[in-house]
């Protein structure tokens, strides 16, 4: 046997392999997925963590509380402008010192629709490729890695770095399809349980010290299962509704979808023109969210999510009046 | 230099002084070479460890600053003209904005490529004051750059996020991370023609830039 055939035969023998250890990784990632699913929102668990993305670093600080009435969240920057989160059964208040503004929403049940299963997510036909391997330490704790890589240029994939003890999220890194990196997190100091301080969940800041925007999104929303009256013709691979809201009522127009493949997700939102802040149309940015807005027949579609511009750009596009609704 | 000055020239670069603060450093790195010095080793020590092989160095730091506060010491008429106790006051506040201006356009300017090899060095002393990094006092730059109208766009994108982030129920969900991207970054809203909407945006752009560095 000369050199040539030789190293084929290696090659194909080592992509059997690979191709073996990646089918038989799926189901350990799912576990793995889950656990971090069940630990970020059942444990109590507080920390610091640097926030890395476009070349700019910030520190951050969590405190998530879970008891009987419910989680209680607080997200607030360590350093620069003050800019808070507050998550609790009430909904979510967001404070933000740089535009004295805080926008607030309540809490609203988020869909009729099941949660896909993490097996929908799985396979090149569904979008994305899991996979498990390598340890670290991150803050003190032993931690083991989980890659989500996308199959297409429809979305982002993740590496998430998961407490070995427990499956909560020490490190997380957004990449695109191409693997490059476009956001990172890690935790620098991480405590659990009873060692969390209650105290941090307490804002730091008044609404009485900035203007208060009002509550921006409509009220009277109601969840439904019925099929929405804007919807997109077609939608990038995998994705699929899962939620509908609108307002009750027929005066105005106000319609809420949420679109994913389950593991990202979009948010579709049709409103009147003029019945809040106009947007400019064309493509806006959020942090690591992607938004496209345009104006039709009076009305203002934004589309937004953590996912490529070009996906929440051909959903805005694709939006029409079902045929049930004309 | 004292130590206690080296610490908050250190806590500047970090972003951990309030504006109040940054804007009395502004003046005093106006005023005081060494200082200025200091700030701009600082500079370059931070732009090397982060981007290793970058020859690019951050000078002429103190004749900007001294050249803005000349300009605004000149004798001007205004209204404020009778009130003379206001002119120190004025003057400082306008020649420490000038100098925090000139300390936070740090970002490399669009299409700039930044210059490698051994021409770089030997232009480097009559290079402009231009820094790879974006510093984290962003603040104080957006108060010069954005408009009233990006600031309704991001309130309103804001909104739209937070009901996202309650409504959206997919199988990884990673919890807290959904809302960093609101506490952390201030809002780019970069408004596009929709006819020609780009298949990757301002930021992945950046992005791109950077890891090609």
């Amino acid at each position: 046997m000369n050199g040539l055939p030789q190293k084929t035969l290696l090659l194909l023998v080592s992509i059997g392999i690979s191709a073996t250890a990646v089918a038989g990784d799926s189901p350990q990632a799912r576990e793995w997925l889950e656990r971090m699913t069940t630990a970020m929102s059942q444990m109590s668990y507080q920390g610091t963590f640097v926030y890395v993305r476009d070349d700019v670093v910030e520190t951050m600080r969590i405190t998530h509380v879970t008891d009987e009435n419910g989680i209680h969240e607080r997200l607030y920057s360590v350093s620069g402008p003050q800019r808070e989160v507050v998550r609790n059964k009430k909904g979510v208040r967001c404070v933000l010192e740089d535009s004295a503004s805080v926008v607030e929403d309540p809490a609203v049940t988020s869909s009729y629709f099941p949660a896909l299963p993490l097996s929908v997510i799985d396979g090149d036909a569904n979008g994305y490729r899991l996979e498990t391997g390598g340890r670290a330490r991150i803050a003190g704790h032993i931690a083991k890695r989980v890659s989500i890589t996308p199959v297409d240029k429809f979305r982002y994939g993740y590496d998430f770095w998961l407490q070995e003890k427990t499956g909560l999220l020490l490190k997380w890194v957004l990449f695109d399809s191409n693997h490059k990196p476009l956001a990172k997190l890690m935790f620098t100091d991480f405590s659990l349980g009873s060692a969390v301080d209650l105290s941090e969940l307490e804002s730091g800041t008044s609404a009485g010290d900035f203007v208060e925007m009002k509550t921006l999104s409509p009220e009277n929303t109601v969840v439904t299962q019925s099929s929405p009256r804007w919807q997109p013709a077609k939608l990038p691979p995998g994705f699929h509704l899962a939620s509908h809201s609108h307002k009750a009522g027929a005066e105005g127009v106000y319609e809420h979808t949420v679109y994913s493949d389950g593991l990202a997700a979009v948010s579709v939102y049709v409103e009147e023109e003029g019945a809040g802040p106009a947007i400019k149309p064309g493509v806006g940015q959020l942090g690591t969210n992607n938004a496209y807005t345009r104006h039709q027949a009076g009305l203002q579609i934004t589309v937004i999510g953590e996912v490529p511009a070009v996906t929440v750009k051909s959903i805005a596009n694709e939006m029409a009046l079902s045929v049930a609704s004309r | 230099m004292s130590k206690e000055s080296l610490e908050h020239l250190s806590s500047l670069m970090d972003g951990e002084h309030s504006r109040e603060t940054g804007l009395f450093l502004a003046r005093r790195l106006s005023s005081d070479e060494e200082m200025c010095d200091t700030w701009e080793r600082y500079h370059l020590i931070r732009d090397c460890i982060r981007q290793p092989g970058s020859k690019q160095a951050v000078t002429g730091l103190c004749a900007k600053v001294s050249a803005s506060l000349d300009a605004e010491e000149a004798p001007t008429i205004s209204t404020w003209s009778n009130n003379r106790w206001l002119k120190p006051v004025s003057g400082l506040a306008i020649a420490a904005s000038v100098a925090l201006m000139a300390i936070v356009v740090t970002g490399p300017q669009p299409g700039e490529i930044p210059a490698t090899g051994d021409a770089a060095l030997s232009t480097v002393a009559n290079q402009p004051f231009v820094s790879p990094n974006n510093l984290p006092l962003a603040p104080v730059s957006q108060a010069v750059s954005y408009t009233p109208e990006p600031q309704a766009d991001s309130n309103r994108l804001n909104a739209y996020l937070l009901r996202h982030n309650q409504m959206a129920r997919t199988a990884g969900r990673q919890g807290f991370v959904s809302f960093v991207p609101i506490v952390a970054t201030p809002v780019v809203v970069a408004a596009e023609n929709p006819e020609e909407g780009p298949e990757t945006t301002q930021s992945d752009s950046k992005l791109e830039a950077v890891n090609n560095k």
